[in-house]
């Protein structure tokens, strides 16, 4: 496994060395904090309203922060395939996918640093969230459990969309493929959970609502830590680390 | 220390090489020639264990490629056709990742990268982006990447394309001076490069080996007779008189005016009859040479399909199926 580091470290660095990660971590702060901020205004308009009619104030992570991770999830749906695109799909079209394959490491090896890889970056960008909580605290309180069970879902729910992207990008050298592949699984894992309304018998539905990765989201979004959830993500991004790797071991047969 | 043993590849219909044998031994550098689309990257691929073959096997170093691959691929450097290298890595971090991809750790990574970007010599611009580079110094840095962890076995596949013609003279003679420690199989369909480097010659044509030898032993499989290079001054009743001589197989006309190809039996004193012939007729000699079956010759004898000959045996089988049948 230290050689999955050494790819992990490697592909991890490569963000850095290019404009990539500074681009999209600038870009994704200044998208989050004009969200960010009007979530918040309309909160605050919302209360004083609230107050003049004599009614108590309703909760701020309940009401501004529920929804700016919401916000956060159809960014991320957007914005990791473009991350993982690269992985495998570059490495196949330059050539280089030669190097690892004659290198004395297994596929699963080279899977599991290129999808750590992927999953730090789409963590250190996560990082940057972490100022909207900070700042509010300045100046408000609230309560800070369920800010902190929204990263965890975040954390997690990033490495099924990481690992679908690898996955996407084991299938094909072209990059473009590669991100739409990845965008349509990921989008079609989300809407999975819409079959629950169309369907009658009340098994199917929680199947279908079980399925979703937005609906087990919205428990993290409120302070619960579902283990099925948990439980659900992780398989997922096993489910997806395993068909990469069998994607790429079977290039040897082709 | 290299095994080959009958190793078919087909891509779907079509069979990219077909029932291979050979083996290559320790220290040796072999050149494994042949037109493009031979097969050569192909094999080359299965040695390295980048692919399976339909059929057959490869050991190295005793161990075969497809039960133990690891063990295999830690002993074998390879340059590919198109050198693997990142573009957007510097020369010295990107050896430094193959040699830890190699399994190098500690102190024998920047040992072995140390060792590799002095060999390829390019230790001139291992602070710069490969991306930077030109095309001759990024198939150093590809050689430097195959030879970072010392292997027992270099597989290259043409490995002078896109050099500058120091750069090749430089790069045959580190091939060279890697023989006895390393065991070098390398492609190419440049013959001078053959002549430079290998020891033996494996010729490869449409899937099939075709010739396997040494350079020398070759040429002399492939001469059955003596041919001189004659020119004259004045051509004259020349040809028809050199036809006449008892030990003259044959005579063709030469690309330069005035000049003949002819033909000698095997006989150890016709060339001696030859000249003396030549100038006893009077017709001022100027020019009179050995011509030697260059490897361009037997590469082209052995790899040109004779199409009469192959119409011929298709027929043959033709019949002979239609006959059992």
């Amino acid at each position: 496994m230290t050689k999955s580091l050494v790819i992990a470290k490697k592909e991890y660095r490569t963000y850095f060395t290019g404009p990539t990660a500074y681009v999209v971590m600038a870009l994704f702060v200044l998208l989050m904090s004009w969200m960010f901020f009007q979530i918040l205004s309309a909160f605050a308009k919302q209360s004083i309203m609230m107050m003049m009619q004599g009614g108590h104030t309703s909760s701020l992570s309940e009401y501004v922060f529920g929804p700016h991770f919401g916000n956060v999830n159809v960014v991320l749906l957007i914005m990791v395939p473009a991350l993982t695109m690269r992985l495998f799909a570059e490495e196949k079209k330059n050539r280089t996918m030669d190097l690892l394959m004659t290198s004395p490491l297994t596929a699963g090896e080279i899977v599991v640093g290129k999808f750590f890889a992927g999953l730090f970056i789409v963590w250190t960008i996560l990082a940057t969230l972490a100022v909207y909580p900070l700042c509010t605290s300045l100046f408000a309180h609230f309560d800070k459990g369920p800010i902190l069970t929204s990263f965890l879902g975040l954390g997690l729910l990033s490495g099924v969309y990481v690992s679908i992207g690898v996955f996407a990008s084991t299938l094909t050298e072209s990059v473009i493929i590669a991100y739409f592949v990845g965008f349509v699984i990921e989008l079609f894992l989300w809407v999975i959970g819409w079959a629950s309304v169309s369907m009658d018998g009340a098994t199917a539905q929680s199947v279908f609502n079980y399925l979703s990765v937005v609906s087990h989201f919205g428990d993290f979004t409120k302070g619960m830590i579902d283990t099925s959830a948990i439980v659900y993500y992780v398989s997922l991004m096993f489910f997806f680390c395993f068909l990469s790797y069998r994607v790429v071991e079977s290039a040897r047969w082709r | 220390m290299i095994e080959i043993s009958n190793l078919t590849k087909r891509y779907g219909a079509v069979t990219a090489i077909q029932n291979i044998n050979f083996s290559v031994h320790k220290g040796e550098i072999v050149g494994f020639l042949g037109p493009n689309g031979a097969g050569k990257t192909t094999t080359m691929k299965i040695i390295t264990g980048f692919m399976a073959p339909t059929t057959g096997a490869v050991k190295v170093a005793g161990f075969d490629v497809f039960e133990s691959p690891i063990e295999v691929k830690k002993r074998i450097g390879y340059l590919p056709e198109t050198p693997p290298v990142y573009t957007d890595m510097l020369v010295k971090d990107y050896l430094e990742y193959v040699a830890q991809l190699k399994g190098l750790k500690g102190e024998a990574v920047s040992k072995g990268v140390a060792q590799a970007l002095e060999k390829a010599n390019i230790g001139g611009v291992q602070n710069r982006l490969i991306g930077n580079l030109s095309k001759g110094y990024r198939q150093r840095v590809g050689i430097a990447q195959a030879l970072v962890h010392n292997p027992e076995v270099l597989i290259l596949d043409e490995p002078t394309v896109g050099l500058d013609p120091k750069q090749v003279i430089e790069i045959r003679n580190l091939v060279k001076a890697l023989a006895g420690e390393h065991t070098v199989v390398l492609s190419t369909h440049i013959l001078p490069e053959v002549t430079a480097t290998c020891q033996r010659i494996i010729i490869i044509n449409q899937g099939q080996i075709v010739a396997e030898d040494t350079l020398e032993g070759l040429s002399r499989r492939m001469s059955d007779t003596k041919r001189y290079y004659v020119r004259v001054r004045r051509t004259g009743e020349i040809e028809n008189y050199l036809r006449k001589l008892r030990n003259v197989t044959a005579v063709i006309h030469g690309a330069a005016p005035n000049s003949f190809e002819v033909e000698l039996d095997k006989s150890e004193d016709s060339n001696e009859l030859l000249a003396e012939a030549v100038v006893k007729s009077g017709a001022g000699l100027i020019e009179f040479r050995a011509l030697d079956a260059s490897l361009e010759d037997i590469f082209l004898k052995l790899t040109t399909v004779d199409h009469a000959a192959a119409a011929h045996k298709a027929a043959k089988s033709t019949a002979q199926m239609n006959a059992e049948a």
